[in-house]
């Protein structure tokens, strides 16, 4: 045998894992989405954007609810907490940071998934998600993949951890650093310690949205060879959906819409996921009842109840979960959870037939 | 044995693709011969576990195709038929990905990606992205994407599908290698009988489905029929009493249409018909020498298949 041979040699190693499979796919696909989409590399840049509002928001309420500091000498981060929670909040939280800064950071936490990050979610999403799959039926990859030794699930798991990875730099990472940023502020050891499941709240409302919409996105990537009809089809129901929740919201007449009408638009159900993920309206009554029981108004949560659209919903549901005394419980929560969960089975087990059609014929 | 099938049976509905085929094929190099549509790719995705067999049951390298299809892709290759491209991917990267989809690690499979490309004289293209490849490179990169992963069995459906003659030269050089010097299996997919006789040992023909012969192809070829039909105008008499003399037998298929077998391997058919015919004064309108047996049931397994006689490229052995 020559010492020097080039070319083909055996070889004879421990093959890798199961998962590390699918992340090979995973890893792939992004470099690819990266390297194809200049508008995709901004929009991840601009996720960081409303931590500009957000950061000192959490600064100030964190300075106000710290008793160490002293009022009577604010600086302007503690004239900011003053202004958004007002003096009669600021005080109640001082006294009991550990059970009042929970349910303000829950809200702070849902109102910076809503309003900016769901938006460039969904742009996102419709910019890496229709080309996963129906590039693969176009280059006939399908056999690259599936006479390798994967299975359908580590294939949809590749292909899903591309868009989860993106939809997770633009919600997750940004809402860690939040948090970071409200612990390096936190009044004592005691506030982190009971704050600290927020950290997994922040993680589960990422998944709660991004699995679905994944999923979905991928459903539709499947089904053409042109990634523009899986484009057309994601922003017809994104589009098409928003448009609808808001026609049957503003015809309401200020009267609360049936509950189903959230799940016609999918941000609107994510959002409504994200809240019950963080528990808003149980821990936002909870709030209401203590502050209640001081006679001792909270103008920010009044505020927000009058707010257009899930958000709104939710902290009027707490609202009124407060004055009736009725136990914390989120029917609706549930609903969109379930909603959620139905809509994954359904285009997973579609998605596995598209997929498995044009390998075995 | 490498492939072991019982009564395989696929069913598309009505149309039978495999028919209950039952053979057992030994390792080495073996050709899957069969016009298009005798069930050749379906054969292949049944035994990588990606077609479910109505009936049946295969054996791939010992193991069940129905229940252990993913530990036979861990140790077979496909070189499918059409381009496998992922856009946006260099070469290099391409056959990575193949092995990490294997199991491999990244940077082993890195490594071999570029030992493989090496192997099968993908040189600094390796660099480029695949779409902007040839169809001789693609082919190429496809050959060292079912390689990577080191396979004790390999299949190839259509390696030279549209490569030119020196391309197609060395695809099928490479494909020798690998099984005399390097010890892997090779099942070669094709509709192109000078590919099967260029690198194969053995060969499975099948039509409609249905298995019609597998034997090596040396067996084969000794049955060789070296009988030569002639179309002529003139004496017959003449002509025939002319080749009897030369040892020759004369069977009459019509008239002036005769087919003429020597009595001894010795004696030059064709050779004998030329003399005979001069020194008889007859004209010769033809010489059709006979086909061997395997290109016959290649052919026959073409007629029996409607539409696609245009496709055959049968290679021309014996005669003149």
């Amino acid at each position: 045998m020559p010492i020097a041979e080039l070319g083909y040699r055996p070889w004879e190693g421990e093959r890798r894992g199961w998962l590390m499979r699918s992340m090979a796919i995973s890893r792939y696909g992004i470099r690819v989405a990266h390297q194809n989409s200049k508008l995709l590399r901004r929009l991840l840049w601009l996720a960081w954007v409303p931590l500009v509002y957000f950061a000192p928001v959490f600064f100030a309420i964190g300075w106000v609810a710290d008793p160490a500091n002293d009022l009577a000498e604010m600086n302007l981060l503690g004239k900011i907490g003053m202004e958004i929670l007002g003096r009669d909040l600021v005080s109640e939280i001082r006294a009991h940071p550990e059970v009042l800064l929970p349910p303000i950071w829950s809200a702070a936490f849902v109102l910076f998934f809503a309003w900016m990050q769901s938006w460039i979610a969904m742009l996102v999403v419709t910019i890496v998600g229709p080309r996963l799959i129906s590039w693969d039926l176009r280059g006939k990859a399908f056999l690259l993949y599936f006479s390798k030794p994967i299975s359908f699930w580590q294939y949809m798991l590749g292909k899903l951890g591309i868009i989860q990875y993106f939809v997770l730099r633009i919600s997750l990472f940004p809402a860690l650093a939040l948090y970071l940023i409200s612990i390096l502020l936190a009044p004592n050891l005691t506030t982190l310690i009971k704050t600290s499941p927020i950290m997994l709240q922040i993680l589960l409302a990422s998944l709660l949205v991004s699995v679905p919409v994944s999923v979905v996105m991928l459903l539709f990537s499947s089904l053409s060879r042109d990634p523009r009809v899986a484009a057309f089809c994601w922003i017809f129901l994104w589009i098409f959906g928003e448009a609808s929740y808001w026609t049957m919201t503003f015809r309401s007449g200020g009267h609360e819409v049936p509950s189903w009408v959230v799940f016609t638009s999918i941000r609107e159900t994510a959002i409504q996921a994200t809240a019950t993920a963080f528990q808003l309206v149980e821990r936002v009554a909870d709030f209401l009842v203590f502050f209640n029981s001081r006679d001792i108004p909270v103008d920010i949560i009044t505020d927000l109840a009058e707010v257009e659209g899930t958000i709104g919903h939710q902290f009027r549901l707490a609202q009124q979960m407060a004055q009736t005394g009725a136990a914390p419980s989120n029917a609706q929560g549930t609903q969109a959870l379930l909603f959620i969960l139905g809509v994954t089975i359904v285009a997973t087990l579609i998605l596995r037939r598209r997929i498995q059609k044009p390998v075995s014929i | 044995m490498i492939l072991e099938l019982e009564h395989v049976t696929k069913l598309y509905r009505d149309f039978k693709a495999l028919d209950d085929l039952t053979v057992s094929i030994r390792p080495g190099a073996i050709g899957l011969l069969g016009p298009n549509g005798a069930g050749k790719s379906t054969l292949i995705k049944a035994l990588l576990g990606l077609v479910k067999l109505t009936e049946g049951q295969a054996r791939v390298l010992g193991m069940d195709a129905r229940t252990d299809s993913r530990l036979i892709r861990e140790q077979v290759g496909y070189m499918p038929e059409d381009d496998c491209t992922i856009p946006g991917m260099k070469g290099v990267e391409a056959v990575a990905y193949a092995g990490e989809l294997a199991g491999l690690p990244a940077s082993i499979a890195l490594r071999r990606a570029h030992e493989i490309l090496d192997f099968v004289t993908v040189q600094e293209e390796r660099y480029r992205e695949v779409q902007t490849y040839s169809t001789g490179m693609r082919q190429k990169i496809k050959l060292a994407q079912s390689l990577i992963h080191s396979p004790k069995l390999l299949f190839l459906d259509e390696p030279a599908n549209g490569l030119d003659p020196v391309g197609r030269e060395r695809m099928l050089a490479l494909i020798r290698t690998l099984y005399q010097k390097k010890g892997i299996s090779v099942v070669v997919s094709t509709h192109i009988l000078g590919d099967i006789e260029e690198c194969c040992d053995a060969v499975l023909i099948l039509g409609r489905g249905r298995l019609l012969v597998y034997d090596d192809i040396e067996t084969l070829k000794q049955s060789q029929d070296t009988s030569v039909g002639i179309r002529f105008d003139g004496d017959g008499a003449a002509l025939r009493a002319g080749l009897e003399s030369r040892s020759c037998e004369v069977q009459v298929l019509k008239d002036n249409n005769w087919r003429v077998q020597a009595n001894s391997p010795d004696i030059d058919v064709a050779r004998s018909i030329l003399e005979a015919a001069r020194d008889a004064g007859v004209a010769l309108r033809s010489l059709d020498p006979s086909r061997n047996t395997l290109e016959e049931i290649f052919l026959q397994a073409v007629q029996t298949t409607s539409g696609v006689p245009t496709t055959v490229e049968p290679a021309v052995t014996g005669g003149l």
